[in-house]
């Protein structure tokens, strides 16, 4: 073999190589090049979003603003799901080749991000003092606090309040949702001596929660028992810094009222059950993203079905709930320079100063059919129309003030899931009662409470 | 001539190295330096996102032995091998048996359509069975109907049967095909003499074509082995795992503690301990099935 031959089957084979390696990984596209900073911006891996921040980051293109005299370009992507949005991140801050900011962001991972200190603290930034002022956050903010400190710019909340079948409820004479759990026992009460109309209707049970019985998807545990457990306590938190705070007996009580539901409860999975012709359910927890999908199914809110607030103990009782919220964050990596990182702060600050806030987060409203985070979101003429046009939003928007969002711990997964374990064990042991008086739980919740401290490390 | 050969013999230690060189590199890329990477990690606490990375030396391996994941997820891999295994080496038996004796015209075309299941996605499968067993599926309205009513993933039973299930009639053609082809493989002249020797049915079956397709039917239960270790699909969209841990799987322990819990280097120690599973389940089953082919093999 002569030496060029050994020079080109070289050079051959490295180039097939390299080629071959060249499509690994995904990469944020944030740098300098001449006079522009590039800014990568990762959205939700999801359409609509996406196609919400490909027009919004246009927009902010043409301002021209600068860096440092260089012109800030925003670029985006969807976050890679490799195998989740979260994987995705972590991926890619373990290649440094995160992106300078991305949305999508609950204060549960957030807490896990500010723990590998993956993500700047805000507070202090006048430019997000601005922006808590321009939408009006005060009192919303310190239920995003991780250690004192803020790290996520809250941008969309889906406070998760009941959903419910308004014929079923007519039918059994029910004109208004309950709202105690009086009230909820005695629509129980006459589901169970209705049975057979009921059943005609196509209404086999009371409640469908599918995931109940499912440990594994531990992200439900927000929706089901967080939901009932902050209604119940007040919303009291679920753990504070290291230490399990959740209260025994309001535990105890919520695990109950799952309880009471006996063989109402449906588990069974239901792949749409608002979507079919006659739900057979009397309630689920409600699904705000699915809005737009069942006005163009035909259902329409107030006949079909209508939003109540999470039952509380008694008349009076505020009705707190889980906040489904998430938020922007900006990156720290090695390869976001300061230049980077000043463009991504650039951005937000245009995108809600206070010329744009309220365009912004309505743009974002009409696009998503998500409640932006504000506090004047009921008060402010900007979305008055939009509102009165979406009857369900505004019922929404009227339980946003009372909506906690998830506990800042980097071990909510485990945690949730431990407490889901024995909710589930619970619940196998009352799904055959017809009884409305609840098996005792107190067993379960003491074994919850130990599973809960030994997966989270806490006291 | 003969000069240029030897020329070539002489340098043949560098052309082999030359020619082997994507493959050393592939290995090492792709094998050999995630496989020490993986290692390292298991001996950290490092969630791959922190600057933070401490070593923890065996202490994520202790930790295996009183997790009751772990635990769930090695039972359940002999519990899905063992059935996986009968299941679907009977079902490739059969499929193949009966393709065998097809007339030539329509063998091809029977094989490939019992081979299609395995080119369908695990997701679309698993997406069709979750509706098909869905409470307001036409199957439960039926059997309801009946005075029937199954919560089929509520049971750990059921869930379980399920998942073997879809394993079962996706992967029966695929090894269908491996024992179609020792069959056809197996001469005319054999066939002939079993006539003349009187062998038919069952006795030829066991006597004559059993003996011979022995080492395929060996390949075909040690393929199965490692294929029953690597189940994710299925039981991470239909059950995630449950109920009670009864349809877990070390995949899927591997991928909730790494991308769920953030535990990567947990998340390591585990996919070195099922590494360790596999590779003693799969020797002892070849070396089962190397003793069985010697016995009885042809």
């Amino acid at each position: 073999m002569s030496k060029m031959t050994k020079i080109i089957s070289i050079i051959t084979l490295s180039t097939i190589m390299a080629s071959s390696l060249a499509g690994c990984g995904s990469k944020a596209k944030s740098g300098t090049a001449g006079d522009t900073v590039n800014v990568s911006f990762w959205t939700a891996p999801q359409k609509v979003q996406f196609d919400y921040w490909t027009t919004k980051t246009e927009e902010f293109n043409k301002t021209n603003t600068k860096v440092n005299g260089k012109v800030v370009k925003m670029e985006i992507q969807q976050m890679p799901e490799t195998p989740s949005s979260e994987a995705g991140i972590q991926n890619a801050l373990a290649t440094d080749s995160a992106p300078a900011m991305s949305e999508n962001i609950n204060r549960g991972f957030a807490k896990t991000l500010q723990s590998a200190d993956a993500i700047y603290p805000l507070e202090t930034e006048t430019w997000f003092q601005d922006i808590v002022k321009n939408r009006q956050l005060e009192k919303i903010m310190p239920g995003w606090e991780i250690e004192g400190k803020q790290y996520v710019l809250p941008q969309y909340v889906n406070p998760m309040v009941l959903q419910w079948n308004t014929k079923a409820l007519k039918e059994l004479g029910v004109e208004k949702v309950p709202e105690t759990i009086a009230e909820f026992q005695a629509v129980l009460t006459k589901f169970r001596s209705n049975k057979d109309k009921m059943a005609t209707m196509g209404v086999s049970h009371v409640f469908y929660r599918n995931s109940l019985i499912r440990p594994d998807q531990w992200w439900d545990r927000w929706t089901d028992f967080q939901n009932i457990y902050l209604s119940f306590s007040g919303g009291k938190p679920w753990v504070e810094g290291n230490k399990l705070v959740l209260d025994k007996e309001v535990t105890k009580e919520a695990f109950e009222f799952f309880g009471s539901l006996g063989d109402t409860l449906l588990t069974s999975e239901i792949p749409n059950v608002w979507a079919e012709e006659k739900p057979a359910v009397l309630f689920t927890i409600a699904s705000p993203w699915e809005i737009q999908a069942l006005r163009e199914g035909g259902k329409k809110y107030g006949e079909d079905f209508t939003y109540g607030p999470m039952i509380v103990k008694k008349q009076g009782d505020v009705a707190y709930n889980f906040a489904d919220s998430k938020g922007l964050v900006l990156y720290k990596d090695s390869n976001i320079t300061d230049e980077i990182h000043e463009g991504a702060v650039e951005f937000t600050k245009w995108l809600y100063n206070k010329e744009n806030s309220a365009q912004t987060d309505l743009e974002w409203l009409k696009a998503t059919k998500m409640l932006p985070v504000r506090g004047d979101l009921v008060t402010n003429e900007t979305f008055a129309p939009y509102l009165k046009e979406y009857p369900e939003l505004s019922d929404l928007a009227i339980h946003v003030p009372n909506a906690v969002p998830s506990m800042p711990n980097d071990k909510m997964a485990q945690i949730q899931e431990a407490l889901g374990t024995q909710l589930s064990a619970y619940l196998k042991s009352t799904m055959t009662s017809t009884d409305i008086k609840p098996k005792d739980a107190t067993k379960y919740v003491d074994d919850a409470f130990e599973a809960m401290k030994k997966a989270g490390g806490l006291e | 001539m003969k000069e240029k050969i030897d020329n070539l013999k002489d340098k043949g230690g560098i052309l082999g190295w030359i020619f082997n060189l994507p493959y050393i590199a592939y290995s090492l890329i792709f094998f050999l330096i995630p496989l020490i990477w993986a290692i390292w990690l298991s001996t950290t606490d490092w969630n791959l996102m922190s600057n933070n990375k401490n070593f923890v030396g065996l202490d994520n391996f202790i930790k295996l032995f009183d997790d009751p994941r772990i635990n769930a997820a090695f039972t359940n891999s002999f519990r899905y091998l063992v059935p996986i295994i009968i299941f679907t080496f009977i079902g490739g038996l059969v499929i193949g048996l009966l393709v065998h004796e097809l007339p030539e015209k329509i063998k091809g075309v029977t094989a490939v359509l019992f081979f299609i299941p395995y080119l369908t996605s695990g997701v679309a499968v698993s997406v069709i069975v979750r509706y098909f067993f869905s409470y307001n599926s036409a199957f439960n309205v039926f059997l309801r109907g009946k005075g029937i009513a199954i919560e089929w993933f509520s049971d750990p039973k059921t869930s379980f049967a399920i998942i073997v299930g879809i394993v079962v009639w996706k992967m029966s053609g695929y090894y269908a095909l491996f024992i179609l082809s020792a069959l056809e493989s197996i001469s005319d002249e054999i066939h002939d003499a079993c006539k003349i020797d009187g062998a038919f049915g069952m006795g030829k079956f066991i006597h004559v074509t059993l003996p011979m397709i022995i080492p395929t039917l060996t390949t075909v239960v040690v393929l199965l082995s490692g294929l029953a270790f690597g189940l994710f699909t299925e039981p991470y969209l239909l059950t995630g795992g449950g109920p009670n841990l009864a349809t877990t799987t070390w995949q899927l322990e591997i991928y909730n503690t790494s991308f769920t819990n953030f535990q990567s280097g947990y998340g390591a120690a585990i996919a070195i301990a099922s590494a360790v599973q596999i590779f003693i389940t799969i020797k002892v089953v070849t070396v089962l099935m190397g003793k069985l082919n010697k016995k009885y093999g042809v």
